[in-house]
């Protein structure tokens, strides 16, 4: 049964550059599992903030949020409603990486001293959700370091057990 | 009572896992009202696969959104007491935990972890996401 459509943009980092569109996949929601929260059908930032549709018409939930994009028409928010359409997005507002201090902090080797404001500290974090998809979960990468660090630890007082 | 964010927070985050986004959300909204071990820092940069963004990532969440829960030589030193019980090999796994569960019980925090069954070892007040 068809219930309604998931858009996945290409990815994070990709579809919040400024002035840049991009193409969106679409498919299927094929099953009641795959039907998706109440709460996603609510642009959690506000479409004014991150991202506005170029064509039909449409509201894009933000991007930040499940690392996917929403669409829907402006009029309508039962799942029923939503269109199956590729649709092409565009990024309303520039990100805090474009700004040169970010560019510049980039640029520079690990451990150099950061500074940033408030504002730049908020929308890095907000930005960096699901940006290292590829990461391990955390639960395996933790045991793995911390029996690496125990064992460092360890081997050293260990001797005088 | 606060909560005091493990590693695992910070990389389920990363990784795109919702329910670390509601614990980094609710700091964002909340600054200061979480904290996290130095340990973190050292785990996580251990890691070769982590480089300047994520840094700055990392520096814009603990700097400026998160306490920093120091290791003083109290919680260190009833870490070593917990620890005692344990052999030696298993002493070395969980040593990283023993010392942020002293560190979240001295500052009378919660430990939210998905690691949750290894620090209940040492102590009681501890909640997976």
């Amino acid at each position: 049964m068809s219930i309604g459509t998931l858009v996945r943009t290409l990815g994070l980092a990709e579809k919040l550059l400024p002035d840049r569109t991009l193409d969106c996949m679409s498919r299927e929601i094929s099953s009641p599992e795959e039907q998706i929260g109440e709460q996603m059908l609510e642009p959690r930032f506000g479409p004014e903030l991150d991202l506005k549709t170029t064509t039909h018409n449409m509201y894009v939930a933000t991007a930040a949020y499940f690392n996917r994009i929403l669409c829907r028409h402006a009029s309508g928010t039962a799942l029923d409603d939503w269109d199956i359409v590729p649709i092409g997005i565009r990024a309303a507002v520039s990100n805090v990486w474009d700004k040169p201090k970010l560019r510049k902090l980039m640029a520079e080797p690990l451990g150099t001293p950061i500074e940033l404001t408030m504002e730049e500290a908020d929308e890095i974090i907000r930005l960096a959700f699901g940006r290292r998809a590829d990461l391990p979960a955390g639960k395996e990468l933790v045991k793995e370091v911390r029996e690496l660090l125990g064992h460092s630890l360890m081997e050293r007082l260990g001797k005088i057990d | 009572m606060s909560d005091l964010y493990d590693t695992s927070v910070f990389i389920d985050y990363w990784k795109g896992d919702t329910a670390a986004f509601t614990l980094i959300d609710s700091a964002r909204r909340q600054p200061q009202s979480a904290s996290y071990s130095p340990l973190s820092a050292t785990e996580l940069w251990q890691y070769p696969r982590l480089g300047r963004q994520e840094e700055i990532e990392y520096v814009a969440l603990t700097r400026y959104f998160l306490q920093e829960a120091q290791l003083t030589t109290t919680a260190a030193m009833k870490a070593g007491q917990l620890l005692r019980a344990y052999s030696r090999n298993q002493r070395r796994k969980l040593v990283a935990d023993a010392l942020i569960a002293a560190t979240a019980e001295e500052r009378g925090e919660r430990v939210v972890s998905r690691n949750d069954r290894d620090f209940r070892k040492f102590y009681s007040n501890v909640a997976s996401y």
